[in-house]
C-alpha cells in the first residue's frame, strides 16, 4: 500500500483541492504504508517508518484505497510514524459527483431572490421616504358651495 | 477640401462638417496624410480621412492617421464610404481619448485598421448602427479601448487585442485572439469559431470578463480574477432575432436569451429576481408545477370610475340648486336672508316659513374649483330672486386624477434606496411597508405585494351635494413579476371620506358640528412591540417587531380641510446589510433542481443529494457527503 504526500492549500469545502505533490529530498514520494489494525477506511491510521514521515504534509492519497485523505494528526513512536487521517469524500468522489442530480438550496450563480432568505441581515433602522402625487386638491383654492332648495325655474314668483 | 502630398491639417478647435461627398478627401492624397484635432471631430456622410491615391502612389508603410483627444462622431453613408476606405496597403490608425460613435471601415483587400484609445459610444445616439464600429477588414488591432462595440465582421480576421476593457464584438466570422496582452472584460459573440491562443472553438459564446478560456466538451471554462471558475453550457445563435440580441445561452442549464432586458451582469449572477422562465426548466422534471387549476391568466382591467360622466344627477333635477359663490356673494346672500326684514317677514307670512334657513341646504368650503357653467346667475331662494349672483354648479359629480407615481423596486432607479440588489424578497410584505395618505380620508395601509414595481394612480370622485369623496387607487403593472402572475391594470383599492368643510348655519347645526368634529379627532396610539430583535436582525424579524403606529385618524370634514391636500405614498424599507462577497461565501437561496452537478459551480448548498452510481462508496462516506453539501461546499470542477 502506497501513500502519496500532498500539500493542500484549499479550504476543505472545495471539491477540487489545490494540491501539490511533495518532493522529498532524501525520500521517495509515494511511500510504503500499512493500515493500523482496528481502524476503518474512512478514518484510518496509517503506519510507516518514521524516516518516511514528512511532517509538513497535510494531505495524502492512498492508491489501493482510491481515496484522498486529510492528515489530521501525526504521531511518532519507536521508529514508526502514525498518520491519523480522514477521508476527503469530495475529492475522492469528484468525478462521480459531477453526474448526479440534486436540488440546490443555495448557490452562487443559480438563485431566485424572490425567495425569502433568513441569512440576510438588515439594520435596525429602516429607510423611509414619501412619494407625492402631482395632483390632488389645492390648499390655495378655497371655494364656497351653496346648496338651496329648488331652482330658478321652480317655486312661486313674487 | 483636398490636399496633396504631405499636407497636414491641424486644428485646436472643433472640426465640423469637413467631409464632402463620395471621393472627396480631407487630407493627404499624397503618400502621407494626417488629420489631427484636439477638439471634437464630427464627420458626416462620406468622409474619407486621407490617403487615397488614384494613381497608386501609396507605399506599404503609409499610415493614415485620424487622431483626437476628444470625440469622434461619424455617420454611415449608405454606401459605406466613410472614414476608412480605399486604402491601399496601408495601416490606418484611429486613435483618440474620447468617445467613438459609429465608425465604419470598409473591407479592402490588404489593409489593416488599428483602433485605439477610444472610450465608449455615443450616449445619445438613437441609430443603432451608429453605436458600433463595423468593419470588414481582415485585420484589426484594438488597443486600450473601452466600451467599444464592433459589429459584423466578415471573413477570417486576426485580432490583436491588448489592454482593452468592456469590448463587445459581434461577429459572424472566425475570431482569433492572438493572445497579445491580457484581454480584460471582453464579450465575444460569434456563431463561427473562436480562438484564444492556440485553442480553437466552434460555436461562439459570450465570454464576459474573460481572462483565459479553455474548452471542455460542450462548454467553456473561464477563469476570472474576480470570480470563481464559471462554466457555461452550450449557447446558440438565433437567426430569428435581430442583433445584437441573437445570443441564446444556456447557463448552468438554464436558458438565458439576450434581449432588451438581458443584463450581462446576469451572466455571473444567475436570474436575479427574474423568474420569467420556469426555475425548474433545467430539471426535465414536470413536478413542481402545482396541482393544476384554472387560475385566470390575465386580469380584467378594472378602470377607475368617472362619476362626472353621469348624465342624470340631482342638481339638474330642479329640487336642488348648487352655487359656487365668492366670499362677497356669500355675504350678500347672508344679508338677503337676515337684514332685509321686510321681505323676509313677507316671506314668512306668505309661506309660513319658520326659519329663513329652511330653504338653504348647506354652505361648505372646499379645496377645488367646482364644475360650473361659468356664468353668474342670480340665486333663487324659495322661488324668490335674491339678486345675488353666483356661478351655478352644473354637475353633481366631480372627477379628477391626482396623477400617477411609480413605486420602484429597491435598486430600480439610479439612486438606489439602500444600495442592495434589485427585486428581492425585501421588496415585499413583511419587509417593505407601503401606506398612502389621501386628502379628506387619511392614511391607509396598503398591501406592498400589490404595488411594488407598479404605477399607481389615484382618482377622486366627489359628490358636490354631500362632499362625500371616493378615492380609487389603480395599479398598473405591465411586467410579469413571476410565473403565474398576470399583468395588473386594475383599481384595487378605494377609500371614502368627505372633502367639504360644511359650515353650520343654525344653533342646532353648531352643536352637531362641534360634536362631530370632536368625534373625528384621531389619536396616535402605539402597539407595544414584542421582544426586540437582536443585533444584525434578519429581515423579517426586524420589520415584524417594529412598533405599529396609527398614523392618522379620520380626516373627514374640517380635519381634512385643514390637512395636506395632495396624496402621497409613505414607503418604509429595511436596509440590507450584506458583507462584501456574501454571495461568494454564502450564496443566495435557490430551490432549483439540476440534472448534473457539473452544471453548478461556486458556493453550493444542497437539500437533497441522490448518490447513484458511486462505485465503492461506503455508507459513512455517503453520510459525510450529504452533510458536507448541506453545510455548503465550493464546486470548482
Amino acid at each position: 500500500m502506497q501513500l502519496t504526500y500532498y500539500n493542500n492549500r484549499s479550504d476543505e469545502r472545495y471539491v477540487n483541492k489545490n494540491i501539490t505533490a511533495i518532493t522529498l529530498q532524501d525520500h521517495s514520494n509515494p511511500v510504503n504504508i500499512e493500515l493500523l489494525q482496528d481502524t476503518d477506511i474512512v478514518h484510518p491510521t496509517f503506519i510507516m517508518a518514521d524516516k518516511d514521515l514528512y511532517m509538513t504534509a497535510n494531505y495524502c492519497y492512498v492508491d489501493s484505497l482510491h481515496r484522498y485523505y486529510y492528515i489530521r494528526d501525526i504521531k511518532v513512536s519507536k521508529g514508526f510514524a502514525y498518520l491519523q487521517c480522514e477521508c476527503d469524500v469530495l475529492m475522492s468522489y469528484k468525478e462521480a459527483l459531477k453526474k448526479i442530480p440534486a436540488i440546490i438550496s443555495r448557490n452562487y450563480g443559480l438563485y431566485n431572490l424572490y425567495q425569502n432568505d433568513d441569512r440576510w441581515k438588515v439594520y435596525s433602522y429602516t429607510a423611509k421616504r414619501t412619494i407625492e402625487f402631482s395632483g390632488g386638491f389645492d390648499y390655495n383654492t378655497q371655494q364656497f358651495i351653496l346648496g338651496v332648495v329648488g331652482d330658478a325655474q321652480g317655486g312661486e314668483g313674487e | 477640401m483636398a490636399a496633396r502630398n504631405t499636407d497636414i491639417i491641424l486644428s485646436n478647435g472643433n472640426v465640423v462638417s469637413i467631409a464632402t461627398y463620395n471621393y472627396d478627401y480631407i487630407a493627404g492624397t499624397g503618400t502621407i496624410g494626417y488629420f489631427l484635432s484636439t477638439g471634437n471631430i464630427s464627420l458626416p456622410t462620406c468622409f474619407n480621412i486621407s490617403g487615397y491615391d488614384p494613381k497608386g502612389d501609396l507605399t506599404d508603410n503609409d499610415e493614415h492617421l485620424l487622431s483626437t483627444w476628444a470625440d469622434i462622431t461619424t455617420v454611415q453613408s449608405t454606401q459605406y464610404q466613410t472614414a476608412i476606405e480605399h486604402l491601399k496597403n496601408g495601416v490606418t490608425w484611429i486613435w483618440g481619448n474620447g468617445e467613438l460613435g459609429g465608425l465604419y471601415v470598409r473591407k479592402t483587400s490588404s489593409t489593416k485598421c488599428k483602433v485605439g484609445g477610444l472610450t465608449g459610444l455615443l450616449k445619445n445616439s438613437t441609430d443603432t448602427r451608429q453605436k458600433y464600429v463595423i468593419r470588414e477588414t481582415p485585420e484589426m488591432t484594438l488597443s486600450e479601448c473601452t466600451d467599444l462595440c464592433l459589429m459584423y465582421t466578415e471573413n477570417n480576421i486576426n485580432e490583436e487585442i491588448a489592454g482593452c476593457r468592456s469590448v463587445s464584438l459581434f461577429t459572424t466570422a472566425d475570431l482569433r485572439n492572438n493572445g497579445q496582452g491580457d484581454p480584460d472584460h471582453y464579450s465575444y459573440y460569434s456563431y463561427a469559431n473562436f480562438q484564444v491562443g492556440a485553442s480553437l472553438y466552434s460555436e461562439m459564446y459570450n465570454l464576459t470578463d474573460m481572462r483565459s478560456c479553455t474548452r471542455s466538451k460542450d462548454h467553456y471554462e473561464i477563469l476570472n480574477h474576480d470570480y470563481p471558475s464559471q462554466v457555461f453550457t452550450k449557447a446558440r445563435w438565433s437567426e430569428s432575432l435581430t442583433p445584437p440580441h441573437q445570443l441564446e445561452m444556456l447557463i448552468f442549464g438554464t436558458l438565458i436569451q439576450s434581449g432588451e432586458h438581458f443584463a450581462w451582469g446576469d451572466m455571473w449572477g444567475g436570474q436575479a429576481g427574474d423568474d420569467e422562465d420556469d426555475p425548474n426548466a433545467n430539471s426535465n422534471s414536470s413536478a413542481g408545477d402545482g396541482g393544476g387549476g384554472d387560475y385566470p391568466s390575465s386580469t380584467s382591467g378594472v378602470d377607475t370610475s368617472d362619476a362626472s360622466s353621469m348624465a342624470v344627477d340631482i342638481v339638474n333635477s330642479g329640487f336642488v340648486t348648487l352655487y359656487n359663490p365668492t366670499l362677497a356673494q356669500v355675504k350678500s346672500f347672508n344679508d338677503f336672508l337676515f337684514l332685509d326684514i321686510t321681505e323676509v317677514i313677507s316671506l314668512q307670512l306668505k309661506r309660513l316659513v319658520a326659519n329663513p334657513l329652511d330653504y338653504v341646504l348647506f354652505l361648505a368650503l372646499c379645496h377645488f374649483t367646482p364644475p360650473t357653467n361659468g356664468i353668474s346667475e342670480n340665486i333663487y331662494y324659495a322661488g324668490i330672486n335674491t339678486n345675488v349672483a353666483a356661478k351655478k354648479i352644473n354637475k353633481q359629480y366631480y372627477t379628477f386624477s391626482c396623477g400617477t407615481v411609480h413605486i420602484a423596486w429597491d435598486g430600480e432607479s439610479e439612486k438606489d434606496w439602500t444600495g442592495g440588489d434589485t427585486k428581492t424578497f425585501l421588496d415585499f410584505n413583511n419587509n417593505t411597508k407601503i401606506s398612502i395618505y389621501l386628502p379628506a380620508i387619511g392614511i391607509k395601509e396598503l398591501n406592498t405585494d400589490d404595488l411594488i414595481g407598479c404605477d399607481i394612480e389615484v382618482v377622486y370622485n366627489v359628490d358636490m351635494l354631500t362632499g362625500v369623496c371616493i378615492a380609487e387607487i389603480k395599479c398598473t403593472r405591465p411586467e410579469r413579476l413571476t410565473k403565474g402572475d398576470a399583468n395588473l391594470d386594475d383599481v384595487i383599492y378605494n377609500f371614502s371620506g368627505n372633502c367639504f368643510e360644511t359650515i353650520p348655519l343654525t344653533a342646532v347645526d353648531w352643536r352637531g358640528f362641534i360634536s362631530s368634529a370632536l368625534q373625528l379627532i384621531g389619536g396616535v396610539s402605539a402597539v407595544a412591540a414584542g421582544n426586540p430583535a437582536g443585533v444584525g436582525a434578519i429581515a423579517n424579524a426586524i420589520m415584524s417587531e417594529k412598533v405599529s403606529v396609527s398614523k392618522s385618524g379620520n380626516l373627514a370634514g374640517s380635519s381634512g380641510y385643514m390637512s395636506h391636500q395632495k396624496p402621497y405614498l409613505i414607503l418604509e424599507r429595511p436596509i440590507n446589510n450584506l458583507p462584501y462577497n456574501f454571495r461568494d461565501w454564502e450564496g443566495y437561496t435557490s430551490n432549483i433542481r439540476v440534472n448534473e452537478l457539473k452544471d453548478v459551480s461556486g458556493y453550493t448548498e444542497i437539500t437533497e443529494l441522490w448518490l447513484d452510481g458511486f462505485d465503492g462508496m461506503l455508507e459513512s462516506e455517503a453520510a459525510m457527503l450529504k452533510n458536507l453539501f448541506r453545510d455548503g461546499v465550493y464546486l470548482n470542477w
